[in-house]
């Protein structure tokens, strides 16, 4: 027997103690699965209680049982959930039984959303959508998640890939049919309309990421010199221990990072050790690793000790070597601060919690005014932005192109956008041009 | 009487299958009702256009008849986009009806290997499942290793004028009944389809000074390139409009329409409307253009282009009537439909042989095609196959959608069939930049040589060409000039201190060949009429190149064979839906699965894993997987 049309079963619910766990079974078999624990199959669409019984007669557990048939169910095969208690014993009894029945065996990771896909329950964006919404870790993670769900990419590739199509139909039949009359206002407007469009997906793109950003967190880099108070301020921010923190001088050698939920946005927090001239070889190290990390962060956060009498000197430094937008924070000010700060840097004495407040809101405020700049589409994946950049290619090489004089050569740029789109929604079909011909001209001698 | 090969039908596909087939060394019989008729012009008396230009080089390309024919007998050659690219340049010509039927028989006359038969074809000859040849109305039966069918409209042939139905394969021929219903008891997909075509004038009647006068190109371009000039004496067409008198003669009559009467049952093409279709689908257009075509040198008959029409014949009298230039005009012969059988050309391999019944092609009009160059493009696949299994080969000769417009072609109907009848467009072929009217030659005659398709005359011609061409190539790919050598010539070249070849050159919009002699003199020696060859190739060069890794992954997915008894159930992770669609047309490749219509990405995927596992002890074709994959995503 082929093994995909094998029927798969697999714990749902988190293994260990609980009040109630869930085991899922798709597959052509699953109807027969009552039967092997002397309990009857429900109905399609209902559920019915059930007592399983195991092959000695003892009673394994009394269960809620979820039927739902084909093509009806989330696979879009025969599906069975067992709702049984959440013991140990009662889930493993169910699966080791489960598993010595006939044409089952447990589902490998993934497999259940493999099935979906290729039953056409649903698209590639629907897949990454469901993982999206079962790995979001926060609020915001998860409105994003089920708004791509929903179609906030793909309606307006849809779209635009029928804008781009239309615009290539108009074209193909100036082409095809050069002894017709097509209005010469097709050709004019095919310009500009593509024109708005290249506008549309370049305004789209420029997003500064904020969905893979929100998808994949936020980044923050702590920079400073040696005990400036950085380890001290991470561990204030995620009001929990984390960091190894004294006050001897590069204590923290290596990358600590902690994960935060600010507004909703996953943001991970990165305390590196503090930077200074004449470092031992470990130290070196952890300096360099700071400076990368800084510079693959989304935000930087300069963190000096003010009472020192040459903190602007090492913030200068540290500000050249981070050499990309950052934020400063001058801290230890209960000690007095040395010369006069810049007007943005903020003032923060972390013995008496002065200026935290006004620093947790400016941290937030960059992050939010990052996610708030909403587009008409959310770009959560490196492929999406790729296909769209991809199709920006084609479209700006064709608007350069002579539409009377070369309209194949624009018609194939055209092509090419159409189909980078096309990647992101389904592939083109030479008779979604003609179709868009013939409903649009009237053609034909 | 034993042949290697019979093909039954003496239209554009008949004549084609029969002379590749004796090219290929077959002795071939063509069975026909009237040998009179054969290369008749049923419809529109005129060759070429956008994309079915495309096919007439390539069937010349392999040394096929209807190039040299149309040659012999074209009135008037026009060049379609002339100003455009050469990639979308169209050959068409109108023909003398008379001169290019003349032609084609002539042409079937000089080749060895051909008999010509006149009779009616009532049945096929079965032997042990494998059509084994005809028998005729009369009870004869002729044997042969292979049967091409070409029955154009002849297949329970229906004509429709007004009202009226009468039985026909053309107006005034009969209808093949006996072998239709012999098809059909084959349970065969048969479909049926309409087409149509317009009254014709009596050119004498029509007021020619009132007439915007369209010419021939001058000088006209040949399509085959065997012929170097063109001898035929070439007319004017002219041009008219309906008006609004003649749309509302047509709204008031359309209810007598057998198209709109509900008479007809067959799906018509949307591309070439009849005027009656025209005025109900597009109510805004006020008036649309017609083309007043010549038959013949000799002949006053008439082909107004753009009114094919099956209205009742007083309602035709008026609505000719309506047209400028057209007022007295006489009808010689009342427009109408036809319907006719066609078979599901998904039912056929990509050879044209039938998967039901090995040892028959089928060509043409009958596979859900229009036009006489498709027609004629499938005869020659269909004649060259043929010939090939009545040698006792595979016979399983076919081009892919990056070779030519007959792969394309070819391609689309067996994998997505004939919804409407099809015809050829540049737009259905991904590679256009590629597959151009001008490099046929270069893309096909080597083949055809291989494959034992191309006589003795054009092998000579081609090795000749093909010669001057390459070195051509070297001379332009080894000539270079710095910005200084160039600053004098007057060319459009971009300032950025490059230097360029003269092939770089010649990739720039607007640069010509003799231009660049200014530069280097020793151009001379290129022959001009390689000029626009070599002009189109640089032009395209870069698009071309990037046009290769897509080709490279259809040939791998061409090279996917799904074998032809796999079993689709035993496919994991198929929807019943996909599952349907494969057992039904059986896609001979992983590449046209994926182009099946309705088939899902996921069901090819599914597929191409199925037949991994199957091979997974054969040696490795690569990974196909991968290629697949990105291509749903």
């Amino acid at each position: 027997m082929d093994c995909e049309t094998e029927t798969i079963f697999a714990l749902a619910t988190p293994p260990g103690k609980s009040a109630i766990a869930v085991i899922r079974i798709s597959g052509n078999r699953a109807a027969d699965v009552p039967r092997a624990f002397f309990a009857k199959c429900p109905e399609p669409g209902r559920f019915s209680i059930q007592t399983l019984i195991d092959g000695t007669g003892a009673v394994i557990d009394q269960a809620l049982l979820l039927f739902m048939a084909a093509p009806h169910s989330s696979t879009g095969e025969d599906v069975i959930e067992i709702h049984c208690h959440g013991g140990v014993a009662v889930t493993q009894t169910l699966l080791s039984s489960l598993s010595g029945l006939a044409g089952l065996r447990p589902a490998v990771a993934g497999e259940f959303t493999h099935r979906m896909f290729h039953n056409g329950k649903t698209d590639l964006l629907g897949v990454e959508s469901l993982a999206d919404i079962i790995e979001a870790d926060t609020s915001r993670q998860l409105t994003q998640a089920w708004a791509q769900m929903r179609g906030a990419l793909r309606d307006p590739v849809t779209r635009w890939r029928k804008a781009v199509i239309n615009s290539a139909a108009e074209l193909e039949a100036i082409i095809d049919f050069p002894d017709e009359e097509i209005p010469a206002s097709v050709v004019a407007s095919i310009g500009e309309r593509v024109n708005a469009l290249v506008a549309e997906i370049s305004g789209c793109l420029d997003d500064k990421r904020i969905g893979e950003r929100v998808r994949d967190g936020v980044h923050v880099t702590l920079l400073g010199p040696v005990n400036a108070g950085k380890s001290t301020l991470l561990n204030r921010i995620a009001n929990r221990p984390v960091a190894i923190v004294s006050s001897e001088a590069g204590t923290t050698r290596d990358l600590v990072s902690v994960g935060l939920d600010i507004v909703g946005v996953p943001v991970t927090l990165i305390d590196t050790a503090g930077i200074r001239q004449n470092a031992g070889a470990v130290e070196s190290e952890g300096i360099s690793r700071a400076l990368s990390a800084a510079s693959e962060a989304d935000h930087t956060i300069i963190v000096v000790d003010g009472s020192r009498d040459d903190w602007q000197k090492e913030y200068a430094t540290i500000a050249e070597s981070a050499g990309k937008e950052h934020f400063l924070v001058v801290n230890k000010t209960d000690l007095g601060v040395t010369g006069t700060p810049p007007d943005n840097a903020i003032l923060m004495s972390l013995s008496d919690d002065r200026g935290f407040e006004e620093f947790l809101d400016q941290l937030a405020a960059k992050i939010v005014q990052v996610n708030s700049t909403q587009k008409s589409a959310i770009i959560t994946r490196a492929r999406h932005r790729q296909a769209l950049e991809a199709t920006l290619l084609g479209l700006e090489a064709g608007l350069k192109g002579n539409l009377e004089q070369s309209p194949e050569l624009v018609a194939e740029e055209f092509r090419s956008a159409a189909t980078a789109l096309g990647r992101i929604t389904g592939e083109i079909d030479a008779e979604d041009l003609l179709d868009a011909i013939f409903s649009s001209f009237c053609i034909g001698k | 009487m034993t042949y290697d090969v019979i093909v039954v039908g003496g239209g554009h596909a008949g004549s084609e299958a029969a002379a590749a087939a004796a090219r290929m060394g077959a002795n071939v019989a063509l069975v026909t009702m009237q040998l009179s008729k054969i290369g008749e012009m049923s419809c529109n008396p005129a060759i070429g256009g956008l994309g079915k230009g495309h096919l007439v080089r390539e069937i010349d390309a392999l040394d096929g008849l209807m190039g040299q024919a149309i040659d012999r007998s074209g009135i008037q050659f026009r060049m379609l986009n002339k100003s455009r690219g050469p990639a979308v340049h169209g050959p068409r010509a109108q023909a003398d009806r008379q001169l290019y039927r003349s032609a084609i028989q002539a042409l079937l006359r000089e080749q060895t290997g051909v008999s010509l038969i006149e009779a009616a074809v009532g049945d096929l000859h079965i032997d042990s499942s494998f059509c084994r040849g005809i028998i005729t109305e009369s009870g004869e039966i002729i044997r042969a290793g292979a049967v091409v069918l070409t029955t154009g409209t002849f297949l329970s042939g229906l004509i429709h004028l007004g009202a009226e139905t009468t039985p026909a394969g053309r107006i005034g021929e009969s209808p093949a009944q006996a072998l239709a219903s012999r098809l059909r008891s084959l349970d065969l997909p048969v479909g049926r389809l309409k087409t149509g075509t317009p009254p014709r004038l009596d050119g004498r009647t029509i007021d020619w000074n009132s007439l915007e006068m369209q010419p021939a190109d001058n000088p006209p371009v040949p399509f085959s390139t065997l012929t170097s000039h063109i001898t035929v004496p070439q007319l004017e067409c002219g041009i008219t409009r309906t008006t609004t008198e003649t749309h509302r003669i047509i709204a008031d009559s359309i209810h007598l329409s057998a198209v709109y009467s509900g008479q007809t049952t067959g799906q018509g093409p949307r591309y070439c409307p009849s005027i009656e279709d025209k005025v109900h689908r597009f109510p805004d257009k006020a008036s649309h253009q017609l083309f007043l075509e010549p038959e013949g040198l000799d002949d006053p008959t008439v082909y107004p282009n753009g009114i094919s029409t099956s209205l009742p014949r007083d309602v035709q009298d008026t609505l000719v009537a309506s047209i400028p230039g057209m007022e007295t005009a006489k009808i010689t012969q009342y427009g109408y439909a036809i319907e006719y059988d066609f078979i599901d050309p998904r039912a056929l391999t990509r050879s044209l042989s039938l998967r039901q019944l090995p040892g028959l092609f089928l060509a043409g009009q009958i596979n859900g095609t229009t036009g006489y160059e498709e027609a004629a493009a499938q005869g020659l696949v269909a004649g060259v196959n043929a010939s090939l299994l009545a040698g006792g080969g595979a016979g399983d000769f076919g081009l892919d959608r990056s070779d030519a417009y007959i792969g394309v072609m070819i391609d689309d109907l067996t994998t997505k069939g004939a919804p409407e009848p099809y015809r050829m467009f540049t737009s259905r072929a991904e590679y256009r930049l590629l597959l151009r009217a001008d490099n046929a030659d270069q893309r096909l005659t080597e083949r055809g040589i291989a494959l034992g398709c191309v006589g003795k005359r054009r092998l000579a011609a081609w090795r000749e060409k093909s010669m001057l061409l390459a070195r051509a190539r070297d001379q332009l790919a080894s000539l270079s000039a710095t910005p200084r050598m160039l600053s004098s010539s007057n060319l459009p070249t971009p300032r950025d201190g490059a230097t360029r070849t003269a092939a770089d050159l010649l990739s720039l919009e607007g640069v010509t060949l003799s231009q660049l002699r200014v530069v280097w003199p020793e151009l001379e020696q290129i022959p001009g009429h390689l000029h626009q060859q070599l002009e189109a190739d640089c032009r395209y060069a870069s698009y071309v190149q990037r046009q290769r890794a897509d080709i490279n992954a259809l040939k791998r997915d061409e090279a996917m064979r799904i074998p032809q008894n796999l079993d689709f159930s035993a496919v994991g992770g198929l929807s019943s839906e996909a599952r349907d669609l494969l057992t039904r047309y059986r896609p001979d490749t992983i590449a046209q699965a994926n182009r099946l219509p309705g088939m899902t990405p996921a069901a090819v995927l599914a597929v191409l894993r199925h037949l991994k596992r199957l091979c997974a002890t054969a040696p490795n074709k690569g990974d196909h997987t991968a290629h697949l994959a990105g291509k749903v995503q």
